[in-house]
This record gives structure tokens, sequence and C-alpha cells, in this order.
């Protein structure tokens, strides 16, 4: 029995969808009037005057990435053997507030990752030196003040304080042991302090909504696009930039999307939003994610085609090992390979997508229908408040887990969302949890998978026909500039009506330009809003 | 027995030089401190598993035979490392490698105790279905959690967010005490975590929402906060000894006061965000002030060492854990925690604490603490993973080895620990092991989501607890638990919409 072919019909109504027994809001593309239905219903925020989206975050806490990257980047001899923080959760983006505790145990967590690095950057006799910045012969209390006037608009991110500067220095009164001891105290703390592991971003003046400071600009700018706070030599090239003009400042970002580190974030995002960011980069999926490390740069920097082409590349990128998974011919070395046949195409067809939301023991139809529904199209589809079944349920022995699934999920009020899902999920089924092509079942050669879904009533069949269905859709173009306004501000801006007006507007100038995301990057950090503040 | 100390635990060098500074002005007073007197401490433990499978209609593994007396009766397969290595001595058939192989129960390196007549299995409690009253909105992961800990309904059934304020913070809040040290054993989600799932620990906002409250995952960062710079007063301190802890202290004095002029910069609502942070500085001031003092029974506890490597991977079924993944010695992580725990209490450097052994829903590779091929979820499932014995109960039994073993661990450590003649630290406690659901008919079968069937290990001697007992609660909420417990160390037992205390659970 084919998967997945009865869901078509409610899906081509979904235009006019009245969903009461789902919990989910349809048509989160901007400017559409969201459906919202049960706990997920949350009130719009009003902030803002002009409509659109003021980032009304003065503090954030850095995610760890930030934090891991900026270190990384100011001590790279150390960056091999440095103590890190430990991993932590989220769901869509991780540097979102409500995954970015800045409480006790981030807290001891810094004090044991900071006090480590202080103590192995002194075990580096060049580098500290560097850090030190005063010679031998210069006394503790001017070396003190020499240091904070170097490092702390580095570290802090905005200009030094003189009362601070006068505490710091005052370390020179106290029995630390050396000089280098004292420079120890002071390196730690900056490495510590709560500008450091923040942003603060307070604006200047003290109106409603202000404008960010030349430095608060350019944080911006590197947090969003290097995934790290400003470095040195990016503060000095950006002194004779007016970050304030909204052309100089898309001129800088483009600049710096040349950076090798623009690589790197924008890996780091796509791996969050499509939802792979957690797996194992070991073995095999150390190949995966190369695959899609490789797609993507490709994309934005190496061709700077369509985006859509994300979605749709008949090539991989493929290791011989990673190929012998995919039951693929295998290339001499790591090197695109034209996909013929077989239903792969673009990043849903790579290893890293399709393992990332299985379920136990086999695919989850839903689970993969769930995602690229919320994620790539912006739906909001949440488990009912009731559950009505056990959705860890099994199949009987001998039971084909397509005919389980059809028969469960058709029951009641669970129809209506599952059809939603699993119409995707099944279209993907002929790709097991491992990224595997396959003709049945796992272990039942008598349950074979045909592979065939609907999204929105439309039918596909594998990861390249989804592909062009998504790229198609009149939502992806909104659900992209709506996830990169959620990332670039921090919290869960899809029901902030200025948000969604930015992301509409975004999205219009992200369709006109041919669906070229390095556009959008530009066409944001140009944005009035980029540069504005409304602290609470 | 820990040798019992008269000593003074010594903060070296931070005092004198540092009060010449200018800006003392922002210390923070230490918070109120519990009245000398009352000595009680409260420790709430979480394991993220039921206490039986899905269709698997045999009796829990989990539930003595008969109440009373636990060392009277045989020790049901789950709670086998409660009688020590001598009665840990179980081995089960291996589904993988047929009826004829037989594998050891995987018993760990290390202390394990006798604690038969320290601890007390409760057992029988029921979590409502739906929308009533500290209920759970639907019998599925995360959904007991808020009416378990917080005995309120959750307003959102799928996440694991309590709806007010958990037993911890009650305690905190009316002790004034320090904060709790809050533990997670589980080094990772493994790909398959979902937001609160490595907190049970939630502070009312006034407003009708609670703030979780994060737990320590690093046993090597816990122990820096709490020990590093304790020095033995038994021990001549070093010049090099009192100049590292000056660094320490020097440290502290530069961010605390500079956390609080950024909060002065701050909008109302982005101070609120700042809080926890300017907390969590003043909490670790706390703690160096608290080593000056004199505490009986306080000693330095073993460094944990760096903290294990880890594994990541995603659980989902024993093949899909590559090898090695799933499992980052959340045993060692939680012996380390437990230690600390212990000792920081001995020190009365906090009165409460949380540990997590698992996360909610937990996805931990069996095989590592089992041999079952399979992760937890999956076994308590009975899906398409290895049994012990062919059954589903006894797989989830030998999964609770891992909580129950380092429960009992947890409790010996305490009862060895004497703080005054003849009285142990465990005997000011009150602690106990919650789970995150039991094991009862729903829709048609025997779920592991079920909220009947909720199960506990108490311990502590603390208000008169009763110990070494089966004691069936048949169909009293699991919150009344707490309750009891918050009655025991001088709260008042309310949770939530939970009342009273269960007067059984009492001499």
């Amino acid at each position: 029995m084919a998967k997945g072919n009865h869901v078509g019909l409610l899906g081509l109504l979904l235009g006019s969808l009245s969903v009461s027994a789902c919990t989910a809001e349809l048509g989160g593309g901007a400017g559409d009037e969201s459906l919202n239905f049960g706990e997920n219903s949350a009130r719009e925020d009003d902030s803002g005057e002009d409509g659109r989206l003021i980032v009304g975050r003065s503090l954030r806490r850095l995610s760890t990435r930030e934090i891991e990257n900026t270190l990384d980047t100011l001590f790279p001899e150390l960056s091999g053997q440095r103590l890190r923080f430990p991993l932590e959760g989220y769901e869509l983006f991780d540097n979102e507030e409500a995954h970015t505790d800045n409480g006790q145990a981030f807290i001891e967590n810094a004090a044991l990752v900071m006090s480590a690095l202080v103590e192995q950057a002194r075990n580096v006799p060049e580098l500290w030196q560097s850090i030190e910045v005063c010679d031998s012969e210069t006394e503790t209390s001017v070396c003190l003040g020499d240091f904070y006037d170097a490092w702390a608009p580095i570290l802090l991110r905005r200009p030094g304080d003189a009362v601070e500067r006068a505490q710091f220095v005052a370390l020179a009164e106290l029995d630390l042991g050396t000089r280098s001891d004292a420079v120890s105290v002071a390196l730690e703390a900056l490495l510590r302090h709560a500008d450091f592991l923040h942003r603060v971003e307070l604006g200047e003046g003290s109106s409603e909504v202000r404008t960010l400071t030349h430095q608060e600009i350019l944080g911006r700018l590197s947090f969003f696009l290097w995934g790290e706070a400003p470095d040195s030599a990016l503060i000095i090239q950006a002194k004779s930039v007016d970050l304030h003009d909204a052309l100089a400042r898309g001129a800088f970002a483009q600049v710096m999307l040349g950076d090798a580190r623009a690589r790197v974030a924008l890996m780091d995002y796509h791996a969050q939003w499509i939802g792979f960011s957690t797996m194992a980069r070991q073995g095999v999926g150390e190949d995966m994610w190369l695959e899609s490390q490789q797609l993507i740069e490709r994309v934005l920097f190496d061709e700077k085609g369509s985006y859509d082409e994300m979605f749709l590349l008949s090539e991989s990128f493929l290791t011989p090992r990673l190929a012998l998974h995919y039951h693929l011919p295998a290339p001499v070395e790591p090197s695109w390979v034209t996909l013929e046949g077989g239903g792969r195409a673009g990043i849903l067809g790579h290893g890293s997508f399709l393992s990332s939301f299985a379920n136990v023991g086999d695919t989850s139809p839903t689970k993969r229908g769930k995602n690229v529904q919320n994620r790539l199209l912006c739906r909001n589809i949440q488990l009912p408040e009731v559950s009505e079944v056990d959705v860890d349920a099994a199949p009987e022995p001998g039971q084909c887990y397509t005919e389980f699934l059809e028969d469960v999920h058709a029951q009641g009020a669970c129809a209506t969302c599952h059809e939603l899902l699993d119409g995707v999920g099944f279209g993907l089924d002929a790709f097991d949890r491992f990224g595997v092509h396959r003709e049945h079942e796992r272990d039942k050669e008598e349950c074979a998978i045909a592979g065939e879904g609907f999204l929105d009533g439309r039918p596909f069949s594998g990861p390249a026909e989804l592909g062009r269905l998504i790229v198609e859709h009149e939502d992806f173009g909104p659900c992209v500039a709506t996830q990169l306004v959620r990332f670039f501000s921090g919290f869960d801006s899809s029901r902030d009506k200025q948000a969604k007006n930015w992301a509409s507007a975004l999205s219009e100038e992200f369709a006109a330009n041919g669906h070229d995301f390095v556009g959008l990057l530009i066409a944001l950090v140009e944005s009035p809003e980029f540069s504005l503040v409304a602290p609470r | 027995m820990i040798k019992q100390l008269n000593r003074r635990a010594l903060l070296l060098g931070a005092g004198g030089a540092t009060l010449s500074l200018p800006f003392l002005e922002y210390f923070l007073p230490k918070p109120a401190q519990a009245a000398p007197a009352d000595f009680s401490r409260l420790i709430l433990c979480y394991s993220g598993q039921a206490m039986g499978g899905d269709r698997d209609n045999s009796r829990s593994r989990f539930v003595p035979d008969s109440e009373g007396s636990l060392r009277s009766q045989p020790l049901p397969l789950s709670l086998q490392p409660l009688g020590g290595r001598e009665n840990w001595p179980g081995t089960y058939t291996h589904s993988r490698h047929g009826p004829g192989f037989k594998e050891p129960v995987r018993n760990w390196e290390g202390e394990v105790y006798d604690v038969r007549d320290k601890v007390s299995v409760v057992s029988g409690m029921h979590i409502p279905l739906g929308n009533g009253v500290a209920s759970a909105p639907k019998y599925h992961h995360r959904g007991t959690v808020s009416a378990h800990f917080s005995g309120k309904t959750s307003k959102l059934a799928d996440k694991a967010q309590c709806w007010g304020s958990t037993a911890d913070v009650i305690f905190e809040d009316t002790m004034g005490s320090a904060p709790s040290l809050r533990c997670v054993a589980q080094a990772h989600n493994y790909g398959n975590g979902a937001q609160y799932d490595n907190t049970f620990s939630y502070r009312s906002d006034g407003n009708g929402g609670t703030d979780p409250i994060g737990a320590q995952v690093s046993p090597a960062a816990m122990y820096n906060s709490l020990f590093g710079g304790f020095i033995p007063p038994d021990q001549t301190a070093s010049a090099a000894q009192v100049q590292a802890a000056a660094r320490r202290q020097g440290v502290l004095d530069l961010i605390l006061p500079a956390a609080h002029r950024l909060d002065a910069r701050l909008g109302v609502a982005d101070r609120a965000r700042l809080e926890a942070h300017l907390d969590g500085l003043s909490t670790l001031r706390n703690r160096i002030d608290s080593l000056e003092e004199t505490v009986a029974a306080c000693e330095l506890p073993p460094h944990p060492g760096d903290d294990p490597s880890v594994t990541g991977g995603r659980g989902g079924d024993g093949s899909s854990f590559n090898e090695g993944e799933g499992w980052s010695q959340e045993n060692k992580r939680a012996e380390a925690f437990i230690d600390m725990m212990v000792m920081a209490m001995a020190c009365d450097m906090t009165r409460s604490a949380t540990l997590m052994f698992s996360y909610h829903q937990s996805f931990l590779n069996g095989e590592p603490p089992t041999g079952l091929r399979g992760d937890q979820h999956q076994i308590g499932h009975g899906g398409n993973v290895d049994r012990a014995n062919g059954s589903a109960n006894d797989s989830v039994a030998l999964c609770h080895h891992y909580p129950v073993r380092y429960f009992g661990y947890l409790v010996g450590k305490l009862a060895s620990v004497e703080v005054a003649p003849d009285r142990t630290l465990l005997d000011e406690c009150a602690a106990g092991l919650f789970f995150e659901a039991g094991h009862g008919m729903y829709e048609g079968g025997m779920s592991a989501h079920s909220g009947d069937e909720m199960c506990a290990l108490l311990a502590g001697g603390v208000g008169g607890l009763r110990m070494g007992e089966h004691i069936r609660l048949l169909g009293e909420h699991p919150a009344s638990v707490l309750t009891s417990m918050l009655d025991a160390v001088g709260c008042e037992p309310q949770l939530g919409d939970i009342g009273g205390r269960q007067a059984r659970l009492f001499v």
C-alpha cells in the first residue's frame, strides 16, 4: 500500500482551511492573518511605533557558540586545547533568550572556562606578552591601566569607564603575586564581565526608541554575520565607516561576508534552521555535515546564485564513505557528484536532514512533516493539548508501519493535522532514518514503501520534488525572511507584529531579487531597524 | 565514617587588602541564613523514566510485595542496588543473545551502601488525567511533571514547565537559605531534548507564570565554584595559596560591581533579565564567605577531575547510536555531584539540592548501564530493542539501577557524615527520588506514560520521616510526598494545589 495517497484532498483545501482540532498556526507568511489555536496563541507584541520592528532587547546573553567563537578569534593559540562551555539545548536558534540562561550554572561555567583560559594563556609566552601590553619595566599599576585601556573596549564592546579603570588599577595595591598575576585577575575579570557575556545595546540618548552607537551597530553586524564579537581588526576597519548610514553599513557587511567566519556562521545558521545542528559529527555523520556545508557554501558564497539551489541542486559533495552509505557510486576522493535519479536533490536529500527527525526504530513521517512545515514554511503545528492516542504506540507484529500510522492517525481529530504532517513525511519515506534509499520497511519486505506524499495538496515523491514544491511555495520566501529576522532578533519574533511587517518587507525584496539570500542579508542589515533599539 | 573535624575552614587572603577598595558599596549583603538551630535540609532527585514498560502487564518490578519493612522481604529488581553489593547479584537473560545467555547486572565501581533501613519506598500513587486540580493534561512525557513537582496542572501539555514554585524554591524562600545546588547528571539531550527537559526547578513570577532555574551539568565547574580556594584548616597556607585566594576574590570584586553598574543602566524589563546573573555572582561571593565559618564535618571532597567528554549522538534505538554515543559517563557525573552535594551541606554552604539523573523522556543510551541495546526511552516502550528476561518491565528495572544505585549512594554518604554525636547528616535531611511516570492502564493497554502507580523513594530522619519501609499510598497524589517532605523540614506543607502531609510517611 502506498503511503500518503489519501492525504491530498484536504491539503488541496489548505488555503481556506478551518482546523479547529489542530493546534496549529497556518499561513504564517508575512501579512497573513494567522489562525491561532490553543496553547500557542500569544498576545502580539505591540512594541514600536512605526509599524515595524524595533528590536527591543537591550540585554542578551551571548550564546555559548558566540562566546566560544569570540574566544577562538581572540586567542587562536589556545583554540585547540581550551576548556569549553557545556553544550546547551535549544529548539530552533541557540541565541534566543529562552535558551540563554545567565544564572548560577552559567556563571559557574564561565568561572571555570575563563580561569582555565587565563592559565593557559600564561603558558604561551608570546600570547601572554601581547595580552599584558606593557614591558617588564613598567610598574604594575601603570601596566594594569594600559591593559584596561587596550582590552576593555574590545572585550566589553564599549569605551572604557574611568571608575572601572581605577578599580582595575587598584589591583596593584593587593598582594596578588607577580605583575602577571595581577594582569591575570584583570583579564579574567573582563572575560567574566557582564558586558562581555551579554550583548548590551542601550543606544544613544534617552528617548523611547534610540539609535545604536557605532560600536553597538558593529557588534550587531559581527554577531549576525560572524557569530562572534568584533575583534580589534574589525573595529579598526570600521572606524572610517559611517555605520549609521544604511548603504555604508550594507557595503561593510558585504566585505564581512568575504571572511571565512561568515561561512562558518551561515553554516551554523542553516544547521539550526534546517534542524541538524546537534547531529553527531562522527563517522559518516562527519561526512554528512561536510556534504551540507559544501552545499551551503557553494550556493551562498561560491556561485551566489538563487537560494533555490539549496533545495534543488542535483549535485552533492560526497566522500567515498558517504557515497557507500547512500548506496551510490563512490568517488575516488571527496568531490561533487551528479545525482542521477533516485529522488535526491538539495539539502533535503542530505543525510544530515533525513536523519534529524526520526522516530524510535524507524523514520517518523510525522516528525519530518512537522519540521518541514514549521521550519521551512513557518507554520506552527504542535502537539495537541489532549492526546487521544498513545503517540509512542507501535505496530503489532507483522503489521506494516505505514498501515499502522494510517490507522492511528486517521482517528478522530488527529486526522486533520496528521494529513498535513504525514503527507509531507510519507513523500520522504523512501529514505530511511539514516538517509539511505529503501524500497520497503525495515525487516519487512512485504511492506513496500511508495515514498509518495503531498504538500498542500500537491503530490511529490522524494527530496528533489519536495524541494521544488518548497521553493515555489508562497510561504517559502516569507518564511526565509521570518527565520532570519528571528535569528537576528534573538527571540521568537514570529508573533511580533512589527517583526512580521519587517519580514514581509524583506521577503518582498527577496522575491524581487530572485531569491538572492545574500541580498536578503544585506537588505536586513540596511534596514532602519538594524540600528535602532527600544530599551525596556 | 568521615572524621569529625573541629576546625576552621579558611579562605585565605581575601579580606584586609580588599577592604581598601572604593567599591565595596556594591557588595550585596549575604542572604539571611536559617537560624542555627534549624538543621533541616532538602534534597530532590529525579529520573526521567516510568515505573514499568508498555504492554507488559506484570506488576511493576519496583513495588515490593508487601508493606512494612524492606529488610524483611526480597528487594524487587529495580531496588536491588539499595541492598548493597551482596544483595545486587542478579543476572538476566538477554534477548539479543538468546535465552541461554546470562548477563550480570551492571555494577559500577565504587561504594554501594546497604540502605534498606534508611530508605522507604512509597508506591501506588496517582496523578489524575485531565485538566482538573494538579492533573496531567495528558499521560505522555512531560505531562505529569508540573502536577508532580509544583502541584499545578500544566498549561502546556507537551512541555515540562512547572506552573508553580517547586519544593526546592519554597524551601529556599521559607528558610532564607543559600540557593540550592542544582545538578543534572545527563550530559546532553542526545538529540531528543526539548525546552525545560533539563531542570525541574521553577520559581513563580507572581504573574501566573514561572521562570525555570537552570541546573549545573559540569561537576568540574561546580567544584570550582564551591571548593576552589578551600584550604583545610589543619594545613598551613602557603604564600602562594594566600595569593591564589586573593586573586579569586579580586576577580569577583571587579565583576560584581560591574554587573551592578550594568544593571543601573538598563530598563525595568532588561533588569529582570540580569537578576539571575546578579544573584549568581552574589552566590559565588557568599560561598567564599561561608568557607570562613567554622562548621563541623566539613572537609574538602575529592576533585572530580575534568568532566567526562560528551559523546553526542541521537537516541531512538540501539542501532541509532554509534559506538560510545548517548552515554557520557553519567554515573561518574552523578557520583561527583553527590560527593559535592553532601560536603556542601556538611559545610553548610547550602541546605537544599536537586539532582536530575536524566532528562524528562530521557534518551540516554541504555547499553552502558544495562547491557541492553536501546535507549532508555525506547526500552520503556518495549519496542524493537533488547529485553531483559523477555520483559519490558525487567528492562525498565535495569534502567532504574542507575538512579536507584546513586540515590542509595547519596543516602549512604549522608549517613556517613557525623554532624554531632550520634547524629548524621542524613538525620537532618529529607531526600527523595522521583520518577517521570508510573505504570498503569491507559488507552487500553499498560503504558509507560501513565500517572498510575507512581512511586518514590524517601530517605532522611528529619521531622520524623519513616524509614526502611514500603508504604503504599494508594490513589494519593505524589506531590503529597513532597508536601510531607516540606512539612518535615519545617515549611508549610503546600505545593500548588496540593496541601497537607501524609501521616503514614511519619513515625
